[in-house]
């Protein structure tokens, strides 16, 4: 597959930089105290770590959903998985860096027919969040990898007046974004409820909005 | 408040538990089929120079110099705004590389890639049909190096053939849009999709918005993927160059705010602690 050994490095250093700031700032947050303890709504815990499912929805009411162009309202939908931490840095305030993985792909798209490609989400991110009470907010960057893969071969296409062979996609080829993560989420006892809003090239004309609910269970 | 949370939170446990998030999620939403296509051959890739400026010969163009100008700026807006791609194209100066000379081998024209307007489009394109300027309003013709694979030669004919219905002119402003738009795609290196809601696809006659589908959405990407933070950043090319859509700097200025605030926070974290 061309083009894969060389997107294999990229992937490999983000999550590296990813890991990284997890041990930087998961330990020292750890350090406080020795009482993990998650069962109380009200105690404020030093490092939790949860399990979960999540929803994403990508590119919200941007792209044709209708054979005459027309815009439909929750682009693809994303069945994902969903590890997170949430690590006390002092007073209300943590970090809680998650990882979500779409092993899936889109529901419904790879199980067309004609479908050769499958395209798949990796979101990194590391918001940092206040706590009020049961509820938090939180606000941070993430990287949000779309992965396009084909298996090729071809496919007939009607062109003009006849049929013409177009080709599959071979590659693996991976979109990475720079996202901003704005959130809010409940916890009670071992559960979480979190929705977010993922803000994709914030700074340009090809902003669009990602929504992700995800909901999780403190396993540490 | 802890009770109406309580009941939420038992609530959506029993649901996942019984499997019936599961079912309502399927249930709602829409099916889309991955369906986008490339030309030449499985390895294509995209161009290697950005961004892609199109050359245009306006001479026996059907429609006005600005009608053309519109629909190819609306074309370049549309694919530039796909966020998970890099795409980058521009609209450049005037050629006059001849239509005739598009598709023959080896090729001749100098300006590719190009938007030519064509008033002998069925003689030039459709090798001795006469009726191909009824049903065909544009083509595009792409090449690749073999050696890489990456698509290095791309001209787009418009149909500018008197009397002919498929001629550019007698399509509604939109629709002229969106043939612009798909020839494009071609040129960038997509092939046609077999999804109705695609701009790829083959038939446009139902087209009453230029938009793209998402499965136009992911083949330029998977052409032309976004490398953020380190090719691109939020949105502004590259940190060196100034574009149309960004600003140079503001990607750095926010990655290096929200280390500073991390690192921030660890030091007074530390210092409590």
């Amino acid at each position: 597959m061309p083009g894969m050994s060389s997107r294999i490095p990229h992937l490999s250093f983000s999550v590296a930089i990813y890991c990284l700031m997890i041990a930087i700032f998961g330990p020292s947050a750890t350090a406080q105290t020795h009482s993990p303890n998650i069962k109380s709504q009200t105690s404020s815990p030093d490092k939790t770590y949860f399990f979960g499912l999540s929803m994403i929805t990508e590119n919200v009411g941007r792209y044709s959903e209708a054979a005459n162009g027309a815009s439909g309202s929750f682009g693809n939908i994303y069945p994902a998985l969903e590890a997170s931490g949430r690590f006390h840095l002092f007073g209300q305030w943590s970090i809680a860096p998650g990882i979500d993985f779409t092993p899936l792909g889109p529901l419904f798209r790879n199980v067309q027919a004609d479908s050769a490609t499958s395209d798949n989400l990796l979101l990194l991110s590391t918001p940092i969040s206040y706590r009020m009470d049961i509820a938090d907010i939180h606000l941070g960057p993430g990287l949000l990898f779309d992965f396009y893969s084909g298996s090729g071969g071809t496919s007939s296409q009607s062109n003009g007046t006849k049929t013409s062979t177009f080709y599959l996609p071979s590659r693996t080829s991976d979109s990475r974004q720079v996202v901003v993560d704005l959130g809010s989420g409940v916890q009670h006892n071992n559960y979480r409820l979190d929705g977010d809003l993922l803000v994709c090239g914030l700074l340009s004309s090809r902003r669009a909005l990602d929504f992700m609910i995800h909901f999780s269970m403190g396993l540490l | 408040m802890s009770f109406s949370v309580n009941v939420l939170v038992s609530f959506l446990v029993n649901l996942i538990r019984r499997g019936s998030v599961i079912v309502f999620v399927l249930g709602i939403f829409p099916q889309t089929a991955v369906a986008f296509t490339v030309e030449l051959g499985s390895d294509l890739q995209g161009w290697s120079n950005q961004p892609l400026t199109f050359s245009v010969n306006y001479a026996n163009c059907s429609v006005s110099q600005d009608t053309l100008n519109a629909a190819i700026d609306s074309g370049i807006a549309l694919w530039q705004s796909v966020p998970t791609a890099a795409v980058s194209m521009a609209r450049g100066g005037t050629t006059t590389d001849s239509a005739a000379n598009a598709g023959v081998s080896p090729p001749t024209i100098t300006d590719s890639p190009a938007i030519i307007c064509d008033p002998s489009f069925s003689a030039d394109i459709g090798g001795g049909d006469p009726t191909i300027g009824d049903h065909v309003t544009a083509v595009t013709f792409v090449r690749a190096d073999t050696s890489d694979n990456r698509i290095s030669y791309a001209v787009i004919v418009l149909n500018a053939e008197t009397g002919k219905n498929a001629n550019v002119a007698n399509l509604t402003p939109v629709a002229f849009s969106d043939v612009v738009a798909h020839e494009m795609g071609h040129a960038q290196g997509l092939g046609h999709s077999s999804s109705e809601n695609a701009l790829m696809y083959f038939n446009s006659s139902q087209k009453t918005v230029l938009n793209l589908s998402q499965d136009d959405a992911d083949g330029i990407s998977y052409l032309y993927p976004r490398s953020e933070p380190f090719g691109q950043f939020m949105g502004c090319g590259t940190l060196a160059v100034v574009g149309s859509d960004g600003f140079p700097g503001a990607g750095a200025a926010v990655l290096g705010l929200w280390i500073l605030v991390c690192g921030g926070m660890v030091g007074v974290m530390k210092r409590a602690g």
